[in-house]
């Protein structure tokens, strides 16, 4: 073929090329386009060069960023790689100047070094060393040595250079996609590990009489190591847990299913929760790697007794949503993680009682660490916002509120993190719930509302009619003096409604408030002369008067006011 | 829902509920009855202590002529309020239907 017959015209150097050369690079192009391994790569590249070049013998070396130094593979199978640095031969000062070097007498040449330019019988007589860069970073150096001419020419510098420049792509390319499969391989792993962990998580949840639960596991893309669980131990006692694995990939998802696993066994051997606890960490210790852990909750159920018994392996804060009251306690680990070490002793299981009304919430740090676009977190102020309108309804509709109230806060930001809630609620125990709740914003145009709360309460129970004004005169008297004296606090006012067959309890909360005990206010001398009568200070004193009892809590910011009134008999 | 207005015979009529939401709309309405005397309270449901205040004041202020207000019709709930806040003893009080 002669120069007018190529087909790669203006692929051609500005140097003219000998057509056998061009010819010769546009072959080691085109079989270099098909896959090779990168080993194949190289020793096509070595091959290409050796015969376009004309000379006895070619070597790639490839440039290793994080060693600093030039590397040489496909030795024998189990030699190590040949390892240069960049201050040896002309091998190192091509990698260093990044520019062709041409040594007609390599026995004339100083910076020679038979070690690393390859003269292994001291018989090498000229090398051309060509410096693989892209975009001026140092890919690899390819030496070719022994041209057949007695030295290599300044045409064959040319062709070296252009060679040089086609192999540079294909090495990157290689490199590239066997980054690519090793990564799609990961993805592969993980989401296998995913259906494992998918897998171990309960198909439905329970029924148990007077209880509602729900429980949703929310898979972030690549990392998380959530899980949940929900065991049916005997007629009256259910199992729960709630785990999360430390770490990123496929580690926490293997830990957390083998931390339910191992618990399921324990359950089946009748271990107690204690046992439980301390057995499950030793083995978790001996197992996790050491900067791995896994917090967990660990609670047992008893609907006789509205109980659950817990311990909580570095994992909280738990929620206990208190009806009568409308206040999330939001309670604490009782213990550090599992799998950092053995536990010198386990104290006993802490108690939740759960009155009718209330809801555990075990809830995974993806819920409360979720961040809005500006990066404010979710924390457990937004899972009581959701709490303050929806606790009444299923667990299965709060949970469905709490994901979609996350989305919505997230802001189309991606899931940063595994999402894992379990929410148990005990359930009134008569038809119509002897407890109501509601929350009212901090304005007086709430009156209204709270009015007709108190009347639909009172004639829904048909309680006693005449207790209706005085027990509005008591609440409106507590509540504006709330609106009034906290104008910082943000927080609606929770009112709660409740009885038996006795009393009617009705419990005021305010939240991020100062305290002030209504039950110490100063009398008001209602028998001093109209001239020395002051309007203010006469609700609370009618308040005390008008209560049957009278009741001052205040904590964390939150005052909690209960007062009671008599029923009548029948 | 609180309505006040001022009858045939000059006296005042509250409808109702008199509570804190509605006690500025209440002493606006008095303060600009110059010699008010009878409040009549047949429509008045509730009353809480904001509306007790509304009455002290009003009772302060034309106590300087020298004559009171009578609240008149108070119905039970009303009545045990005045009591407790000892408004027996600074206002003329007539139960319902007097």
């Amino acid at each position: 073929m002669t120069k007018g017959e190529s087909v790669y015209p203006e692929t051609m150097p500005a140097v003219g090329l000998r057509a056998e050369a061009l010819l010769q690079i546009l072959e080691v192009t085109r079989r270099l386009a098909a896959p090779f391994e990168l080993a194949e790569v190289l020793a096509e590249i070595g091959e290409a060069a050796r015969s376009v070049l004309r000379g006895e013998r070619a070597t790639v070396w490839l440039f290793e960023p994080e060693q600093g130094d030039l590397v040489l593979t496909g030795g024998p199978p189990d030699a190590p790689p040949l390892r240069a640095s960049l201050a040896q031969g002309v091998l190192g000062l091509t990698a260093r100047s990044r520019q062709v070097i041409n040594v007609p007498d390599c026995r004339l040449e100083p910076v020679f070094d038979p070690a690393v330019d390859l003269d292994v019988d001291n018989d090498v007589r000229c090398m051309l060393s060509v410096p693989l860069v892209e975009r001026s970073q140092l890919v690899g150096v390819l030496q070719v040595v022994d041209s057949e001419n007695g030295s290599f020419s300044t045409e064959d510098e040319c062709v070296a250079e252009t060679l040089a420049a086609q192999c540079v792509v294909f090495i990157q390319r290689e490199r590239m996609s066997s980054s690519l499969a090793a990564a799609e391989k990961l993805d592969r792993e993980i989401k296998l590990a995913r259906e494992i962990q998918m897998s171990s998580l309960p198909s439905e949840m329970p029924r148990l009489a007077g209880y509602d639960m729900a429980g949703q596991f929310c898979p972030a893309d690549q990392t998380g190591g959530d899980t949940f669980d929900v065991v049916t131990l005997d007629e009256r006692r259910l199992f729960l847990l709630l785990g999360d694995a430390s770490g990123h990939g496929i580690g926490p998802a293997l830990s957390a299913t083998q931390m339910t696993g191992m618990l399921r066994v324990a359950l089946r051997l009748g271990a107690d929760l204690d046992a439980m606890l301390a057995q499950v960490n030793n083995q978790l210790v001996e197992d996790l790697p050491e900067e791995h852990f896994v917090t967990a909750f660990l609670g047992v159920l008893d609907t006789d007794l509205h109980r659950v018994g817990y311990h909580s392996a570095g994992q909280g804060p738990l929620l206990h949503f208190q009806a009568a009251t409308g206040v999330c306690r939001w309670l604490p680990p009782t213990t550090f993680p599992l799998g950092f070490m053995k536990f010198p002793q386990v104290d006993a299981p802490r108690q939740i009682e759960l009155a009718p009304g209330d809801i555990l919430g075990l809830i995974s740090d993806g819920v409360f660490e979720c961040e809005d676009p500006a990066g404010q977190m979710f924390g457990t102020e937004g899972v009581e916002r959701v709490l303050r309108t929806s606790h009444e309804g299923s667990m299965s509709d709060l949970l469905a509120r709490l994901l979609q109230a996350l989305h919505l806060f997230a802001g189309g930001r991606p899931q940063a993190d595994d999402i894992t809630v379990v929410l148990l609620a005990r359930r009134g125990e008569t038809a119509g719930r002897t407890t109501v709740q509601r929350y009212f914003p901090r304005s007086l145009d709430s009156l209204d509302g709270i009015f007709q709360f108190v009347g639909d309460f009172i004639a829904a129970r048909s309680l006693d009619a005449d207790l209706r004004m005085p027990v509005c005169f008591i609440i409106e008297e507590l509540f504006t003096n709330f609106v009034k004296y906290n104008a910082e606090s943000t927080h609606d006012i929770s009112l709660s409604l409740g009885h038996t067959p006795e009393q009617l309890t009705v419990c005021i909360t305010a939240f991020d408030v100062g305290s002030f005990d209504v039950t110490r206010a100063p009398t008001v001398d209602t028998i001093r002369p109209l001239s020395e009568r002051q309007a203010g200070g006469l609700g609370l004193h009618l308040v005390q008067q008008m209560a049957d009892t009278l009741q001052y809590e205040y904590a964390e910011r939150r005052s909690t006011i209960t007062f009671t009134k008599a029923l009548e008999a029948g | 829902m609180f309505e006040i207005r001022l009858g045939e015979q000059g006296e005042i009529i509250m409808t109702g509920r008199l509570d804190a939401a509605q006690c500025d709309k209440a002493l606006q309405f008095m303060d600009r009855v110059p010699a008010p005397r009878v409040v009549d309270l047949a429509g008045l449901d509730y009353v809480s202590s904001a509306g007790l205040g509304v009455l002290l004041k009003t009772q302060k202020r034309v106590m300087v002529s020298g004559q009171g207000l009578r609240l008149i019709n108070a119905n039970k709930h009303l009545r045990d309020i005045f009591k407790y806040a000892g408004f027996d003893r600074i206002f003329e009080i007539a139960p319902a239907g007097s």
